[in-house]
């Protein structure tokens, strides 16, 4: 269609109608290309015996053998399941409790008590992982956990040793979890609720549309676009699972390794006496391929259902 | 609004992403690794030699005739002409002292004087050393010499991110010959000399560590007890048990009934030589009776009560249980000055009682701990003789790990060095007090309340102690890192459970057992027994 005019007036029209914009997208572009695209070159790293004095590049190349280690037993599966099962029960949830609280939130007319419920679910997400470790510990410690000494005793129920019990931790992990995380996700919402026009309810109020109604006909529509992003970016992040939770929570306790182990807590693991570069680059490449396809499958189920809100 | 919200939500996740990733890994490593050497650390903090004044102890005569100590000797074959090298060294502390700058100031000097040479001291924490040599041998960071645990040298060597020192030993190794003798080249790896051990116990026999006031209350002599195995302790446990019931018999164990303190565990245990390294023959000691009888012991005493409920994921070390109060006993390596050094720390008088009947001497007991030149030293020559330097040093020693005299320690009439008056650890400036990671705590003064005899002491305790068949021996891994890595997560899983008694034996022993076999543990044996056969030939 341009193609009666020449290169550089094309390049300057091009210039003189974006590039203020590009300019302003540069400091990002830089952060983005030297953090995460000259690392990527890393990568090589996985198919290699490293040693430092040959370097990344010089190093003899081994094939995948650097990725037998991960296939070794049943372990992958258990640690992929577990990732994939975890994450999203977890998203799932987060979704649900958070839109639930956050239209609760919206609703409270005093500024005042608001912000304070606000704060009060944001409070856990602030915490370290480690002090919440703690948290649970106190409630399930077999010797003085609170759990055993008071609710149990008061029942008359023998105490239990719950850092051996495997059948109480996805319960407590996922409890956790959203006890500690939920109270991001309903910032996000609030502020999407916040941005829906009031007039909408107002319009239903006068054509007679209940609380349930609103929220189901205005509010849920109105906060897709954010809900389908959040969800996404969590998805994406699937197999980058919380190492604090799945770690520090249990106690790193061995005889829970089956329902606590995800990839993250077995690389570290299987990693952190050996040392070995080429396999914990090996199990790094294995976390992007899985994420990057989740990300994509992801997408495209979006695409299908409404093609305006997918990222791409 | 759609753009605001995901713009929003992008910055949110990143900031989540990142403080998640920080809080998470970094402090799990360290709280892992604190726990597991802790053990290391109760038994080796307090105590070092006499030098000049109270040199009465027999193996470690005082280098280059330093008898008053103030006296300077010139190291040998130094150039004085050329521009002084600085050397990097790493150095482990428990944490970062108020007058270290001073003391560097003091070793600088000496060194100076004595060798030619500058020094940048690098601190670590027994916690961080391995996730920041890791990071300094990868960044090539400048770094000349750092101490390496034994369990960090297959992933080391590997890599290639040590020296060989064979040749700098044979040529220079004044000190380390004169104090190391035979064993000068003990830490060696696929043939190449990696470092040199410090200097402490040889061997690392476990024990329990136990009350001493609840013992003589009870009328239990405890000396007929020790070295006839885990079972025989059933007796003490159940009269203090009975004795006071809501007491905590035996605190954190760790892996310390499991690792493998009876046999030679080979560098990571997955196939071992039985009975105290005198077979020859590589087996599989997860299924050996032995190590069910241990399983099975300790799951009688869980049952009992006399092993905590939490003690498969406590993470509090033993010491810090008992001064806590409410405990009896917990198990740890011991040595011939454990019992002063964990009473000082825990506040109540101990006794330590060795569990089995013989200590071993092995590849890793003796080389637990090792100084070693770094593969970006820019002369390994200079950090060699440092090193050297370093090992035959009193003033050196004393300065690491006491500070300056007259300033943060000062000589009694016994000759032991203590507080000057009115200081106390914490205000004192400098007190390291980590004889166990310095080049040779040996030569140093030794810390009131120690016994005169104490080098003595272990002296004798070493040579009581009998040579695992294999010692000198290393595994060589590299070809083995699949497995070894699979290995190590099958262990971490069952290990602590099984000899904590908080798992039934019956059971989860198989389950173990299979897992391993699962994960290819028989490759690793035959190829261990393959190794050993060559290097038994020699």
């Amino acid at each position: 269609m341009k193609s009666n005019k020449s290169f550089p007036v094309r390049f300057r029209i091009f210039i003189h109608r974006w590039g203020a914009a590009y300019l302003l997208a540069l400091p990002g572009l830089v952060y983005f290309f030297i953090n995460k695209y000259i690392p990527m070159a890393g990568i090589v790293v996985a198919f290699k015996k490293y040693t430092v004095k040959k370097g990344i590049f010089g190093s003899d190349w081994i094939g995948l053998k650097n990725f037998e280690f991960l296939f070794k037993s049943e372990d992958a599966f258990i640690i992929t399941r577990n990732t994939i099962l975890y994450n999203l029960i977890f998203i799932l949830l987060n979704m649900v409790i958070g839109i639930g609280l956050a239209i609760i939130i919206s609703d409270i007319t005093s500024k005042f008590a608001r912000k304070i419920y606000q704060s009060a679910v944001l409070l856990p997400f602030l915490m370290s992982i480690i002090i919440a470790s703690y948290i649970v510990y106190a409630l399930f410690s077999a010797d003085t956990g609170m759990v055993n000494n008071s609710i149990l005793k008061a029942f008359g129920k023998e105490p239990v040793s719950w850092y051996q019990t495997k059948a109480a931790w996805p319960w407590i992990l996922t409890i956790t979890n959203v006890w500690k995380s939920v109270g991001y996700s309903v910032l996000i919402y609030i502020a999407g609720i916040a941005g829906i026009d009031k007039t909408y309810y107002e319009a239903a109020k006068l054509d007679g549309a209940g609380r349930w109604q609103q929220i189901r006909r205005i509010t849920v529509p109105c906060l897709m676009p954010t809900i389908i992003t959040l969800t996404l970016m969590n998805i994406g992040r699937i197999f980058y699972s919380d190492f604090g939770l799945f770690y520090q929570v249990p106690m790193d306790s061995g005889m829970l390794y089956s329902v606590t182990n995800v990839i993250d807590t077995y690389v570290y693991r299987a990693l952190i006496s050996a040392g070995n570069i080429g396999m914990s680059a090996a199990a790094g490449f294995y976390q992007s391929i899985v994420g990057f396809i989740l990300v994509l499958a992801a997408n495209g189920v979006v695409r299908r259902v409404s093609k305006e809100n997918a990222m791409f | 609004m759609r753009t605001k919200n995901s713009v929003m939500a992008m910055v949110l996740i990143l900031v989540m992403l990142l403080s998640a990733a920080c809080s998470g890994t970094g402090s799990s490593g360290s709280q892992k690794n604190a726990e597991g050497a802790d053990t290391m650390v109760q038994g080796d903090t307090k105590g070092t030699a006499p030098d000049g004044g109270a040199n009465a102890e027999g193996n470690a005569s005082v280098s280059q005739g330093e008898a008053d100590g103030s006296q300077t000797n010139t190291y040998p074959c130094v150039n004085f002409d050329e521009e002084p090298y600085t050397v990097h060294m790493m150095y482990m502390l428990a944490n970062e002292e108020k007058d270290t700058a001073k003391v560097l100031e003091k070793i600088n000097e000496l060194a100076l004087k004595e060798l030619n040479m500058k020094v940048e001291l690098i601190p670590t924490t027994i916690a961080d050393i391995q996730q920041q040599s890791q990071l300094m041998l990868t960044g090539g960071e400048p770094l000349d010499l750092l101490p390496v645990m034994s369990s960090s040298v297959s992933g080391f060597m590997d890599s290639e991110f040590l020296l060989d020192m064979s040749e700098y030993i044979d040529k220079e190794g004044y000190n380390t010959r004169k104090y190391w003798g035979d064993y000068a080249k003990i830490a060696s790896y696929n043939g190449i000399v990696y470092g040199v051990p410090m200097q402490k116990e040889y061997a690392t026999p476990v024990g329990f560590m136990m009350r001493r006031d609840i013992l003589n209350e009870l009328g239990i002599d405890i000396v007929q007890y020790e070295g006839k195995g885990l079972a025989a302790f059933e007796e003490v446990f159940e009269k203090v048990h009975e004795k006071y019931p809501d007491m905590t018999v035996i605190g954190p164990i760790g892996d310390l009934f499991g690792k493998n303190y009876t046999v030679d565990s080979l560098s990571d245990g997955f196939g071992v030589l039985m009975n105290y390294g005198q077979d020859t023959t590589v087996v599989n000691y997860y299924e050996s009776q032995e190590f069910a009888d241990i399983c099975k012991t300790a799951r009688s005493w869980y049952e009992k009560g006399y092993i905590m409920k939490d003690a498969a994921t406590a993470t509090m070390t033993g010491t810090e249980t008992m001064k806590a109060g409410n405990l009896f006993c917990f198990p740890q390596c011991i040595n011939p000055k454990s019992r002063y050094a964990v009473g000082g720390q825990c506040g109540y008088e101990m006794v330590d009682v060795a569990i089995w009947e013989e200590r071993m001497i092995s590849t890793d007991t003796i080389a637990s701990l090792t100084y070693s030149i770094a593969q970006q030293s820019q002369d390994p020559e200079k950090a060699f003789a440092f090193l050297d330097w370093a090992i035959g040093s009193a003033q050196f020693n004393n300065l690491l790990i006491w500070g300056i005299e007259g300033e943060h320690y000062v000589i009694g009439e016994d000759g032991t060095a203590k507080f000057p008056e009115g200081k106390d650890a914490l205000s004192a400036g400098y007190h390291r007090d980590y004889g166990f990671a310095s080049p040779n705590q040996m030569i140093a003064e030794l810390w009131d309340g120690f016994p005169a005899n104490t080098w003595e002491k272990f002296k004798a305790f070493n040579d009581g102690s009998i040579n695992s068949k294999a010692l000198g021996f290393r595994f060589d891994a590299s070809e083995f890192s699949t497995e070894i890595a699979a290995l190590t997560s099958v262990q971490s899983e069952y290990l602590r459970a099984l000899t904590s008694g908080s798992v039934d034996p019956e059971k989860e022993l198989a389950n173990f057992n299979a897992k391993l076999k699962e994960a290819d543990i028989d490759t690793v044996i035959s190829a261990k027994q393959k190794q050993l056969d060559v290097w038994l030939q020699k």
